[in-house]
């Protein structure tokens, strides 16, 4: 069976829904909008979203997640804040998250080396990241979407020439209409409404 | 005439050769990207500038606009210097003076070491698959390899990557800036030898 795999953190996990939340949330929920699209497509689902992840890392997860010619990708990208949480450490190329919380998380960002400019360092590692995952794909010749799936992070942070982007999808956000049981991430409704979304994207602008 | 475009640092720049010593911002025309203009007979777009790490030197790639018929060659630089470059004048971006940098980063701990050496790789791998991407015909090598530089990021696939081209296969002799203690760049024998190694993988592959 083709396989949609989808990547993110936890807007894309689905943390929160009822099958994903506290003591049960060691894998992603199946009633998130990555479940609901591969069972509408009827495709299997590999759901390879982690949560908490910055760009960084969801670029490392996709570079280190083999891909089929038949595989449908679909990358729903984080916090622009997060990217330098996750640092590479050890030779076999797997990561740790150096920040967990938000307090250690702004002071690993003061403690950075030249932080005058720390944002603008940070807002180019992420659609730079973005970018190298839109090459790896299409290098890949695999059907994929990317977006920025959390609405509040981006606002006017769009790339300019520099950044050659031929497949973002700019108004691919997921909106916020109901809220899981943690009363933070995306409830079931708006999981629904995502997926009717990418759906048309993917299957119904271009005919 | 079709062009040849190469990028790089000093080493692609020519520094420390007869012609533009001791200037560190021109480029030579004894530097092996003129020599191996000459042999392919494209004219030389020389876009080697020194003291520069790989980051900008995608920075340089992403804004080049390059014609259907160029031809493109990149000497890798020093891993080290990868974060002394900033996009903070976009999007040209901006160069931290490497010695300022260099004293205020913690390079002696793993973790440092670890993740730089990665997002080289994934600068090298990102730039390549640019090139790709654009149908421009492109080969790229390592120009200088420290020993934190030496282990490539595990499964990247980097495309007409000349892993085969050791530093130590051209690097015959110094230039004029050779302090007679190991430092110095390549003289103008290495330059010879690497448009030779070039321009021969250049032909093997048609």
């Amino acid at each position: 069976m083709a396989r949609l795999v989808t990547f993110g953190c936890s807007y894309v996990y689905g943390y929160g829904l009822s099958d994903c939340y506290k003591h049960s949330s060691d894998n992603p929920s199946k009633l998130g909008w990555p479940n609901m699209l591969a069972d509408r497509i009827g495709y299997e689902c590999l759901n390879k979203a982690i949560p908490g992840a910055g760009n960084f890392e969801i670029l490392i997860t996709l570079l280190d997640t083999p891909l089929e010619p038949d595989d449908i990708v679909i990358i729903g990208y984080s916090y622009f804040s997060r990217y330098d949480r996750y640092r590479l450490i050890s030779k076999s190329g797997n990561g740790k998250t150096i920040a967990n919380n938000r307090q250690e998380h702004k002071n690993m960002i003061l403690n950075m080396v030249d932080n005058s400019n720390y944002e603008e360092k940070n807002y180019w590692d992420n659609w730079l990241a973005i970018q190298h995952g839109e090459l790896y794909l299409k290098n890949k010749g695999v059907k994929f979407l990317c977006f920025q799936n959390i609405e509040d992070s981006i606002k006017e942070l769009k790339p300019i020439s520099l950044v050659h982007l031929t497949n973002f999808w700019y108004e691919g956000s997921l909106v916020h209409i109901d809220s899981a049981l943690d009363n933070r991430h995306p409830g079931i409704e708006s999981n629904k409404l995502q997926c009717n979304k990418i759906y048309s994207k993917l299957f119904e602008d271009n005919q | 005439m079709s062009r040849l475009l190469s990028f790089g640092c000093s080493f692609t720049a020519g520094a420390g050769l007869i012609d533009i010593y001791p200037s560190s911002v021109k480029t030579s025309r004894f530097a092996w990207p003129e020599l191996l203009g000459n042999k392919l007979g494209r004219s030389v777009v020389n876009q080697g500038k020194s003291g520069i790490g790989n980051l900008e030197i995608l920075n340089h790639v992403l804004t080049t606009k390059f014609e259907p018929s160029d031809i493109v060659v990149i000497m890798w630089s020093q891993f080290v210097r990868h974060d002394s470059f900033r996009y903070n004048l976009i999007p040209i971006g901006t160069r931290i003076v490497e010695r300022e940098f260099l004293k205020h980063n913690p390079i002696e701990e793993q973790w440092w070491i670890d993740n730089n050496r990665a997002r080289n790789w994934l600068t090298i791998h990102q730039c390549s698959l640019y090139l790709k991407s654009l149908n421009i015909p492109f080969v790229s090598f390592m120009g200088i390899v420290g020993h934190n530089d030496t282990l490539p990021y595990p499964k990247l696939d980097i495309p007409n990557l000349l892993t085969d081209i050791k530093v130590s296969d051209w690097f015959i002799d110094r230039a004029l800036d050779d302090d007679g203690k190991g430092n110095g760049h390549p003289g103008i024998e290495s330059h010879k030898s690497i448009a030779n190694l070039i321009y021969d993988r250049i032909e093997l592959n048609g």
